[in-house]
């Protein structure tokens, strides 16, 4: 299965309801939104110890009633066909991220999984012009890093999508897990 | 001098069945991934939170003579651990509707334990089964309160001559906890058709600290309509000089709203007695004792 073209089926299939977009619908087409492009900067920290694993790491976007909206990049252990591994025994570490949405919305995110990444500068970027328009309000941008032997860091930085073109930077202090991370948020 | 010893062996034994406090902790609550899992449930009468006291059933250890090597001395003799008569079941009620008591439980005195190998994705709920227990408290001629285990019916003629206020007891025990593969699913939250059930308006597998859930109480499978306390106590009590057990009551419609305040393990207990009109026992029972995992934000 073409994940992308999944994806896009399902776009269609949301706007085509969207009077009567279900709440549960990770984007409220319903409502008059706005093209929304979140770009990420995120650092992981180079970490001397004995055994070093790559973190797991997702960031996810959610509403402020903390409901889903969609998530933006999950970096993970991802089987190999010679691997006998099971990547994904370890995607509940990511506590909050598989409480909330990763364990129900396994279809949402193949999109944007990817493999775990070595210490350093990594990018993010996302369009919500690729899924929906976003609704103007609150929102909340979670950073989620877990890693085998070691510590888990959580952030949640509350954005808000204002109904007017507008660019804002955001930028979190390193912590644990995460070095630092900047965020640009622009409509 | 016999049935002096056997006497005090029963009290030892009804102190344990009665004491209020019993738990089962899963070692897992969560799990994600392609592969079946297996979780340890260890379960265990104690007034000690997730500190176990008395085994909880099962199988003694003592019976398993083929676990002990002969050649290092050891028999069944070395694990005359005390055990008590109630015959429990691990009871798995599984994602698709079915249940399983096939797992064998092991009785190591301070505890029980058993596992189960959770082969498909979905929400089951674990329960520790075993029948319900007949007691009867009275008062003696001295106005002294005493107890004795038995039905109505069995030992009314055992009871002293001037016993009063005679209570006999049916006690039906419900210990459980939840446990997710992969997805949840919600057929394992509904309320059954017999007995105490608690019912989370979020699921008991995403709990986080800082969040509340709505929580209903239910008897024989209907909304309980009435006011009942729930008493919620982390886990760690002995490490701690006051229990700090948080309690709420529910409101006339059986709703009552938990908040989680610190992650960790969780003991959430409901009990109610309702009055029975039967031979065997003059008052109903139940008691709730569900544990809970919340976790750190």
């Amino acid at each position: 299965m073409n994940h992308w073209l999944f994806k896009a089926l399902t776009i269609i299939v949301l706007v085509m309801h969207s009077p009567n977009a279900d709440s549960k619908s990770k984007v409220n087409s319903a409502v008059k939104g706005v093209e929304t492009s979140i770009k990420i900067n995120l650092q992981i920290p180079r970490i001397k110890t004995e055994a070093y694993f790559r973190p797991y790491v997702v960031v996810w976007l959610e509403t402020a009633k903390r409901q889903p909206v969609e998530t933006l990049a999950l970096w993970y252990q991802v089987d190999s066909a010679s691997s006998q591994e099971d990547g994904g025994k370890w995607l509940k570490d990511l506590r909050q991220w598989w409480r909330k949405i990763g364990r129900n919305e396994q279809a949402e995110y193949d999109v944007v999984t990817g493999a775990t990444r070595r210490p350093g500068k990594h990018k993010i970027s996302w369009q919500s012009h690729s899924t929906a328009v976003l609704a103007p309000g609150d929102y909340f941008l979670n950073f989620e890093a877990a890693r085998e032997e070691a510590g888990r860091t959580f952030h949640r930085l509350g954005i808000q999508v204002k109904d007017t073109p507008s660019k804002q930077i955001f930028k979190i202090a390193a912590e644990n897990e995460f070095g630092e991370i900047s965020i640009q948020l622009e409509n | 001098m016999k049935k002096i010893m056997t006497s005090l062996v029963l009290m030892i034994v009804a102190g344990n069945a009665l004491s209020h406090g019993r738990w089962v902790i899963p070692s897992h609550t969560v799990l994600s991934g392609d592969k079946p899992e297996t979780v340890t449930f260890d379960f265990s009468i104690t007034n000690d939170v997730f500190h176990p006291d008395n085994g909880y059933g099962g199988i003694p250890l003592k019976q398993l003579e083929k676990l002990f090597p002969a050649e290092k001395g050891l028999t069944s003799k070395d694990f005359e651990i005390s055990t008590k008569q109630l015959w429990t079941k691990l009871k798995v009620s599984k994602p698709d509707g079915t249940v399983d008591t096939r797992s064998p439980v092991i009785n190591l005195g301070r505890k029980s334990v058993s596992a189960y190998k959770m082969e498909s994705n979905g929400t089951y709920r674990i329960e520790i089964a075993h029948k319900p227990i007949h007691y009867v408290t009275y008062r003696n001629k001295e106005n002294k309160r005493s107890r004795q285990f038995g039905r109505l019916t069995q030992i009314r003629e055992q009871l002293p001559k001037g016993a009063s206020k005679i209570v006999a007891t049916k006690l039906t025990n419900r210990v459980q906890t939840y446990v997710t593969r992969n997805e949840v699913t919600e057929d394992n939250l509904k309320p059954g058709t017999e007995g105490l059930d608690i019912i989370f308006d979020n699921h008991p597998n995403e709990l986080f600290k800082g969040e509340s859930t709505v929580v209903q109480l239910y008897l024989h499978g209907k909304p309980l309509l009435e006011s009942a306390t729930i008493k919620v106590t982390q886990g760690g009590t002995r490490y701690r000089n006051q229990r700090n057990s948080q309690t709420y009551h529910t409101n006339q419609k059986g709703n009552a709203v938990i908040e989680w305040t610190q992650p960790g393990l969780i003991l959430v207990e409901v009990e109610l007695e309702k009055a029975a009109n039967h031979e065997d026992y003059t008052q109903d029972k139940y008691a709730l004792h569900v544990t809970l995992e919340v976790s750190q934000e």
